[in-house]
């Protein structure tokens, strides 16, 4: 049997949903000519329908949830990276490698010392 | 070559560099902070989803079997979406948490405020014996190029990171959009159907009996109904934020060797403002 998908379980939620306010509006419709026994078997019907949509839907949420797992494990793994790299950016040690080479970089190019620019250049 | 010209050539190719880069990635972290910032709403309308099924139960146990209930019966018959609206808050905080590592790797904050690096300026200025014109010029140099620095270290691993998950963020942006504007608002429906139900029956069953209770009844009908109006405006923002989160990445992907790009700077502040009204608008329904 083939799989249910997300779609298909919210086609049948609208659906169970679309019937139980049809029964619901023949109910109160025809109220008056309706025995008692009637109203209370139509209405029983309606409840359980809106309980079949409701937990429809909640396998569609479950479904559609499944389907996502892939593409989840991968922003996981990248947001892991990210992170890292942010991280990496922001500790004392990067940021002193960064700072000492740009001050080379900025002093000789302040000086104007064509050698030093070279130098300080090849370093970054 | 002489050291002249190696150091011409030098210079060229720093500037040419220095110039590529010149535009810091800052837009890619407004947009992801706010991004981030939406995000961080979702619990909210989550948690509604289950209470969406808890308040739909107690209509339908009233009207069945002895009419009575008490908040285990509640939670036992919602304990299947109770997992389901737990399973999805761990998917949003998925996507959060992407979009808040992306916004710190972007921010341009990062090497300004860094202490360390001042304190080390200061201390290599002091030595060498540079004029203060020449002291205030390697300051103002030092700040740009560091920044730039930090641009050219940091964009690769943005580009990478925003080209190897645009596919994913899609797929996960649009998913949760699905969950939100289809689901929920069919819980939401299945609730406003369980109560238009409920309280019709009753009045209808206890009018001619007790007709000023059918209208404070009536009274209590139209409350719920106007909560759950605002409960749907809510889901219509956060599903129309999530479209913008996935525009804007799907942007960011098209754009992604380009990031500081004036036009992408422009509409990726635009997407950071929807995003931030959104956010705003979702808060007031909860």
């Amino acid at each position: 049997m083939p799989k249910l998908k997300a779609d298909d379980a919210r086609d049948l939620a609208r659906h169970f949903h679309a019937v139980a306010v049809a029964i619901g509006e023949h109910r109160f419709s025809n109220w008056d000519n309706l025995s008692r026994t009637a109203r209370a078997e139509l209405e029983s019907m309606e409840w359980t329908l809106l309980n079949d949509s409701s937990d429809m839907t909640t396998r569609a949420i479950v479904l559609q949830v499944e389907d996502m797992s892939d593409a989840l494990d991968g922003i996981r793994k990248a947001t892991k990276k990210l992170s890292k790299a942010a991280a990496g950016i922001q500790s004392a040690r990067s940021a002193i490698r960064i700072g000492s080479n740009a001050i080379a970089l900025a002093a000789a190019i302040v000086t104007g010392n064509a050698g030093a620019i070279a130098d300080a250049i090849a370093k970054l | 070559m002489t050291s002249s010209a190696r150091a011409r050539a030098a210079i060229w190719m720093a500037v040419s560099t220095m110039s590529i880069a010149c535009m810091p990635p800052r837009a890619v972290a407004t947009y992801a902070a706010a991004a981030t910032r939406v995000t961080s709403e979702f619990p909210a309308i989550a948690g509604d989803m289950h209470a969406s099924c808890l308040r739909f139960q107690s209509f339908s146990l009233q009207r069945r079997g002895d009419g009575w209930y008490d908040e285990a019966m509640l939670r036992s018959r919602c304990a299947a979406t109770d997992t389901a609206v737990t399973a999805i808050i761990g998917v949003n905080r998925v996507l959060a948490a992407y979009f808040s590592a992306l916004a710190r790797l972007a921010d341009g904050k990062v090497v300004s405020t860094d202490t360390e690096v001042k304190l080390l300026s200061a201390s290599i200025i002091g030595r060498t014996g540079m004029s203060q014109a020449q002291e205030s010029a390697v300051g103002a140099l030092l700040q740009y190029v560091s920044s730039t620095l930090l641009d050219i270290s940091r964009r690769p691993k943005l580009a990478q990171a925003i080209a190897s998950q645009n596919a994913n963020v899609i797929v996960v942006a649009n998913g949760l959009r699905d969950i939100v504007s289809r689901d929920y608002r069919q819980l939401l429906n299945n609730e406003e159907t369980a109560a238009n139900s409920f309280y019709r029956t009753i009045v209808r069953e206890g009018r001619q009996r007790e007709p000023l209770a059918a209208v404070l009844l009536m009274d209590v009908r139209d409350e719920r109904a106007s909560q759950l109006d605002a409960r749907r405006e809510a889901l219509d923002a956060y599903a129309k934020a999530l479209g913008t989160i996935s525009s804007g990445h799907q942007k960011l992907y098209l754009r992604r060797n380009k990031l500081g790009a004036k036009e992408m700077v422009a509409e990726l502040a635009g997407h950071a403002e929807t995003l931030d009204k959104l956010a705003k608008r979702i808060e007031k329904a909860f």
